[in-house]
């Protein structure tokens, strides 16, 4: 194959990988604009310090090109390929039109394409991760809930039947002149009546309990809780989850954002390590945690939010892709 | 059903056995050895590769990217299936508890106007006492009744089943192969044996699934209602204890789908150049 044509396949190839890769990211972006009427979530403090979704360019920078977006820089600072997106950007800016790519841009858009679709894919692997501990959390939360239903269901059959049965009892009695007896059945039926609506109104305000069966979450990784290491390290997501947002007013990590969101929620009403433990089901070896209705709705609100948090990940990478789209 | 790591082969350099699954039915493991060996010489910098490397890299992603998208495909389908169980979850379980507390209501109820009407008798000191106990007793008896139908509620809704069959069906049913399946790295991920076992990851799943999920995968009637695959003149009926098992269900699939993702990730990894 002439050089030619090995530029121009490579370059088709690659404009249809990118518009696969854009049409999947703003689909995952406009799912999470906070804007969105969709978005259910619309109180969380974490999501309000995100941006929009972008493209807001900032400020021309001194030569002709617009300068990387604070997400782009983000995004590219993480891959470790900042210094080529800017290489790019200066080659793609001085070819003119029409001109095929020279080979350092074709190696550069390869280069950086492969690093933004690695990023992709860990955001793809950890959001999956979570889509299942979700799915645990919500079977969970459903069985307990169903459990206490089922009870409290059954103790209103049975006040009901006890008092059925023991005033059918009484009537024959009150009929045979026996109004002692009928009075004291009376009485025993008004008594357990009365036992089983305590006991019906203490299940109510309780919460069954079960042991922690789960695998170990992410939650554990955002608490901090040295868990061990996953079967896929998402080195990329991590970092992005130990750093300030590109727009952050208060110099606050992901994570702290997150956590100060939580307490604020009372999501997290303890830091102690084991509730912390509890809420990322992390358990020691013969450690037997349990876990309850309300324990188990703070974990599945905690989980929603990493996942929407490391999803914002996306964005920036779609911003770098625009970015470095120069050609 | 993902398979265990070799760390000593690791550390021989050998690539990890996701990754090398995952690359064989990419049908790239040549390129991905050679795009390793350049790695292990030393060379970190992808710019000064030659063009054939390149080009091994190029096809790489292409591949890995075209199996991720076959990942968010069948992500997607169960995504859908996930929001039909739940609603209809939702509306029978909610038809469920609202026809108990109704029930109980009525059941409050003919207590109190019974007994309104069996205390009111006994102010008139004219009536005769039997009238005024038979009452009582209707009403008991009543209650009694009444509560001995909220006991049996549960079993009673259910819905016919009228929508399209769900992703189990592919799953459940062992002579389906969706019409792409040649071309369907997923589709052969998911039909490929992990290393150290005899049997493929679709057989593992529904084994599984019949011993821990007590689904009865030899009785066809519960796999069609499961799948919502009833046959041309069948009329199944589905309730909330079938609903629920699927909903389980689609979610372990979509679990271990999602496990190509991670395996992906690592060919990725693998051929990335840091």
């Amino acid at each position: 194959m002439t050089r030619r044509k090995w530029q121009t396949s490579i370059g088709i190839g690659l404009s249809l990988l990118l518009a696969s890769w854009q049409s999947l990211t703003c689909a995952a972006a406009f799912a999470a604009d906070p804007a969105s009427p969709a978005n259910f979530e619309k109180s969380l403090p974490a999501r309000q310090s995100q941006p929009a979704v972008p493209i807001r360019l900032a400020a021309l920078s001194a030569g002709s090109l617009p300068a990387l977006t604070p997400g782009a820089v983000e995004a590219a600072s993480l891959l470790g390929i900042l210094p080529k997106v800017e290489r790019l950007r200066q080659l793609g800016q001085a070819h003119p039109d029409g001109q095929p790519m020279t080979d350092e841009e074709m190696a550069l858009k390869v280069d950086i394409l492969d690093r933004v679709m690695g990023g992709s894919l860990e955001v793809r692997m950890v959001a999956g991760r979570i889509d299942r501990e979700l799915s645990w959390a919500f079977n969970g939360q459903g069985m307990l809930q169903a459990r206490r239903q089922k009870l409290l269901n059954y103790l209103f059959a049975a006040t009901f039947m006890q008092g059925g049965v023991l005033g059918v009892l009484s009537g024959p009695a009150f009929l045979d002149k026996k109004p002692q007896v009928g009075t004291e059945l009376l009485l025993l039926a008004s008594s357990i009546g009365l036992a089983l609506s305590s006991i019906s109104f203490v299940v109510a305000r309780t919460s069954p309990t079960k042991h922690i069966d789960s695998e170990t979450t992410v939650l554990a990784y955002v608490f901090d809780l040295n868990p061990p290491e996953p079967l896929h390290k998402p080195d990329v997501v991590t970092k992005f989850m130990r750093a300030v947002p590109p727009d952050a007013k208060d110099n606050k990590t992901r994570v702290q954002s997150l956590m100060e969101g939580w307490k604020k929620g009372h999501f997290l009403r303890s830091t102690d390590q084991i509730s912390l433990r509890k809420l990322a089901a992390y358990q020691n070896q013969g450690e037997n945690l349990k876990e309850n209705i309300s324990l188990l709705g703070s974990r599945i609100r905690m989980l929603f939010d990493t996942q929407w948090t490391i999803e914002q990940l996306d964005a920036e990478l779609l911003e770098l892709l625009r970015a470095t789209d120069v050609s | 059903m993902s398979p265990d790591r070799n760390i000593q082969a690791e550390l021989r350099g050998e690539l990890r056995v996701d990754a090398k699954e995952a690359a064989d039915i990419l049908k790239i493991t040549p390129m991905v050895e050679k795009l390793r060996a350049v790695k292990q010489s030393g060379i970190v910098d992808p710019d000064s590769l030659s063009r054939p490397l390149q080009q091994a890299r190029f096809l790489c992603l292409w591949k890995i990217w075209q199996a991720n998208e076959e990942v968010r495909r069948a992500v997607g389908q169960i995504d859908f299936d996930l929001a039909d169980a739940n609603t209809l979850l939702s509306e029978l379980t909610s038809k469920r508890q609202a026809t108990i507390n109704m029930i109980n209501t009525m059941n409050f109820m003919q207590g109190g106007v019974l007994g309104v009407i069996k205390q009111s008798l006994g102010l008139q000191h004219d009536i005769p006492q039997p009238p005024k106990q038979e009452i009582a007793m209707t009403s008991f008896g009543t209650g009694t009744a009444l509560a001995l139908v909220t006991l049996l509620i549960p079993s009673y809704f259910s819905r016919k089943i009228d929508a399209p069959p769900n992703t189990l069906s592919q799953i459940l049913n062992p002579g389906y192969a969706p019409s792409d399946a040649s071309q369907s790295y997923l589709w052969q991920f998911l039909t490929s044996t992990p290393e150290g076992s005899q049997l493929t990851r679709r057989q593992i799943l529904t084994y599984h699934w019949r011993d821990f999920a007590g689904l009865k995968i030899n009785d066809a009637t519960v796999v069609r209602k499961i799948s919502s695959a009833p046959e041309s003149d069948e009329k199944l009926r589905e309730g909330i204890r079938t609903v629920g098992q699927r909903i389980a269900l689609l979610h372990d699939l979509k679990t271990h789908i999602e496990e190509f993702d991670g395996c992906l990730y690592e060919l990725h990894q693998a051929v990335t150049f840091r």
